[in-house]
């Protein structure tokens, strides 16, 4: 640790005292220790990728990350091991060789006001950041009221605030427990519409959906189950507490075609890949369709194929869409015929 | 103007501040030489210094956090009246650092390590109070980790959510089970229906036309096949109501009914029954009814129901009292017997389908275990309501009431 904090004051140098920087060049470094022990650069590369764009530094001069990794590869040498220092440049380098040397534009945010939807989340998120709970329950229930299916909800209102309240705490614009409270809101008024996802006509194919150990962020992998439930689908979701042998009894007595496993932190690979080999162990489930997700994945595409996975996909549409091919369903859900 | 935090004993003026690892002021403790444009909180320590001190600064900083303690180093600060001398020192709590400064003619390194250790001693519970505040505000913002309570709280209502869905999701497999339960009762049932009508008629004719030519024995196994045939034809019938009626195809023809005679002739009915137990059936309904907006058909089932219960659970040589009036905007009539009563934990469940399991009229008459359940619904249906009051030992009365409008 101690040896990690040497090392980001002679990256940072001056920078070093602005808490934001300092922060973020702890996680950039703390991404490069796990793209080492991944063997993944695409890590490391995704996150510089995101350090350019959400422009930490509170004094409004946030660094380039770009050019401060471009000191890295010679400030190992003198602050890990021989072998270490070594791989740990290939990483930075082909990091570097992925980005662009222009600075990116800024990210403006998720949500999009242009339609009646967007110009709805924009209040939503605005109601919860006010700390007001039954507004945004209100603005969500009317919309269902009025004619609006939950699918639409889903994909135009939740998804783009709980992506637009993860960027607003990332760049400090949100503290950790407004986080928190938003993601527990949405949560909630999510579960008020469960009565409207469940009654809907089955397809015949079951989906177990589940997290990997004991992550805290569990909401997305859950509206990717609602999703296919949506479409017909039966679908089990395990939390992110169930033991792998419990996820894969359940794929197994269910008859699942599909396991859905989320990551948030690639730290859990360990875990992701314990699920899949059960899976692939079992005789009975060895069949069954994996599909996985979450940041790591999206951060390194080609880490999928690593975890013997059939795919991956960036959020809930994704998921449909490539179930839809492997199982032979229609948009709707339903089997095509022929 | 408030207090200082940091008492100074000798009396000598000090410069003291608070700063996190990093080298941001946290807290002005003391400033006795007006740095504060300079040293104020969220700013740099080193940009009290000119351009030519901060690097000493930064130096003396560095050291403070690398050793924990420093003490003696010189720097001169800007002020209004010119560059003023300072002797520095400071140390180290967990991640907050205390730094101090005095005029450098009025101490030297030994004096300003005193004034430390005299501060430190009187100002160290302070300090202690102040860091932990402080670490616990910084975690929450730096931690990438997040608060503890928090993230208990967050996983809590992660469960919480996950339960309900397991719970919504399960209520509407149930639904949905319920649904193709009923629809299989009403097939099964409408299925049984033919036959068993075909055994009850046939058995009839027999009965009227070879009785004679049968021996006793078989005179009442031919019995036994009209009434069995008929209570289970009762009983196809009721699963077929109450399937209908759960499905939610309860469809009642709402028509202007004179109830006053449509009572009457129900009692008439059921008075041929009520004779054989020798139990008198008696009506007293009022003269001024309007007409009650109603399923006669369905009304007629309600009554039929009601009557023939109390008849059937009357003691021989008992009597039934059957009772209609205006109640307000509503009718409401009362159907009152001398039987055994109900006991209270058996009324509970009295308009559930099955709800009275195993129970027999006095003269061993059966029973759906449908009928009340379905009376029930009929009555709602209309916007009405259903009761019963009963003691054990002192019969029952059973009572609805209809809108009249």
């Amino acid at each position: 640790m101690a040896r990690r904090e040497a090392l980001l004051d002679a990256w940072l140098g001056p920078a070093a005292l602005d808490a934001g920087t300092r922060e973020t060049g702890r996680q950039l470094l703390e991404q490069l220790a796990q793209a080492l022990d991944l063997n993944h650069h695409g890590l490391f590369a995704y996150s510089v990728k995101w350090s350019r764009l959400i422009s930490p530094g509170k004094s409004g001069n946030s660094p380039d990350w770009r050019r401060l990794c471009e000191k890295l590869p010679a400030l190992l040498a003198d602050h890990l091991p021989v072998e270490e220092a070594a791989e740990a440049r290939k990483v930075v380098e082909a990091a570097l060789a992925e980005l662009p040397i222009e600075k990116p534009v800024g990210s403006s945010g998720f949500l999009r006001e242009k339609t009646s939807l967007g110009r709805m989340a924009r209040d939503y998120l605005d109601a919860l950041l006010q700390g007001d709970r039954a507004t945004a329950s209100n603005l969500v229930l009317r919309e269902v009221e009025k004619g609006t299916c939950v699918k639409e909800i889903y994909l135009r209102v939740f998804q783009p605030v709980q992506r637009e309240v993860g960027r607003l705490w990332q760049t400090n614009r949100m503290t950790v427990a407004q986080e928190h409270f938003c993601t527990a809101a949405t949560q909630l008024i999510m579960s008020q519409l469960y009565p409207r996802i469940f009654a809907g006509k089955k397809n015949g194919f079951t989906l177990v959906a589940t997290g990997v150990a004991g992550e805290l962020h569990e909401i997305g992998i859950r509206m990717v189950a609602d999703f296919f439930e949506m479409e017909g689908w039966n679908t089990f979701y395990c939390g992110t507490n169930t033991p792998a042998a419990d996820v894969v009894a359940l794929v197994e007595t269910e008859k699942a075609v599909l396991l859905a496993v989320s990551m948030t932190m690639a730290k859990h690979l360990t875990s992701m890949r314990e699920v899949v080999r059960l899976i692939r162990d079992n005789p009975r489930t060895r069949d069954v369709k994996i599909l996985v997700g979450g940041l790591p994945f999206a951060q390194s595409p080609d880490l999928w194929q690593s975890c013997q996975a059939d795919g991956t996909a960036s959020d809930a549409a994704g998921a449909i869409h490539l179930a839809a091919g492997w199982f032979g369903l229609n948009e709707a859900g339903s089997p095509m015929e022929g | 103007m408030t207090a200082p935090l940091v008492k100074n004993p000798s009396g000598a003026s000090c410069l003291a501040l608070l700063c996190n690892d990093s080298g941001v002021v946290l807290e002005v403790l003391r400033d006795d030489f007006h740095l504060s444009e300079r040293a104020r909180p969220g700013a740099l320590i080193f940009g009290m210094g000119a351009p030519a001190q901060r690097e000493e600064l930064a130096g003396f900083f560095q050291h403070l956090v690398r050793n924990g303690a420093v003490a003696g180093w010189r720097i001169a600060l800007p002020t209004d009246h010119g560059y003023l001398p300072l002797l520095f020192g400071g140390g180290l709590a967990g991640k907050v650092c205390l730094v101090l400064a005095t005029r450098a003619e009025e101490g030297d390194g030994v004096r300003l390590e005193e004034e430390l250790m005299r501060i430190n001693n009187e100002q160290t519970n302070l300090l202690r109070e102040v860091s932990h505040k402080l670490a616990h505000r910084e975690r929450k913002k730096l931690d990438t980790g997040g608060d503890d309570g928090l993230d208990d709280f967050s996983r809590l209502n992660n469960e919480l959510v996950n339960l309900q869905r397991k719970l919504i999701k399960q209520n509407a497999d149930l639904a949905r089970l319920n649904e193709q339960k009923n629809r299989f009762l009403g097939m099964a049932a409408h299925d049984l229906r033919s036959p068993l009508g075909v055994v009850h008629t046939f058995s009839g004719f027999l009965q009227e036309e070879v009785l004679d030519k049968l021996d006793a024995e078989q005179r009442e196994f031919l019995d036994i096949i009209r009434r069995t045939s008929e209570f289970m034809l009762q009983l196809v019938n009721d699963l077929l109501d109450i399937s209908a009626i759960e499905a939610g195809k309860l469809i009642l023809r709402r028509d202007p009914v004179d109830l006053s005679r449509l009572v009457a002739d129900n009692v008439a009915l059921n008075r041929v029954l009520a004779s054989r137990k020798n139990v008198r059936l008696t009506l007293k309904s009022t003269s001024d009814l309007p007409p009650v907006p109603c399923d006669s058909v369905k009304i007629g089932q309600v009554l039929n129901n009601l009557i023939d219960n109390a008849v059937k659970f009357s003691p021989l040589g008992g009597s039934v009292a059957v009772t209609l009036d205006l109640d307000g905007d509503h009718v409401r009539l009362v159907v009152a017997d001398q039987g055994a009563g109900i006991p209270e934990e058996e009324r509970a469940r009295l308009f559930q389908p099955f709800g009275r399991p195993g129970s027999q009229g006095t003269s061993g008459e059966r029973g759906t275990g449908l009928g009340l359940a379905i009376v029930r619904r009929i009555i709602e249906g209309h916007g009405g309501r259903i009761g019963v009051e009963s003691e054990p030992g002192r019969g029952s009365t059973f009572f609805f009431t209809l809108p009249l409008s």
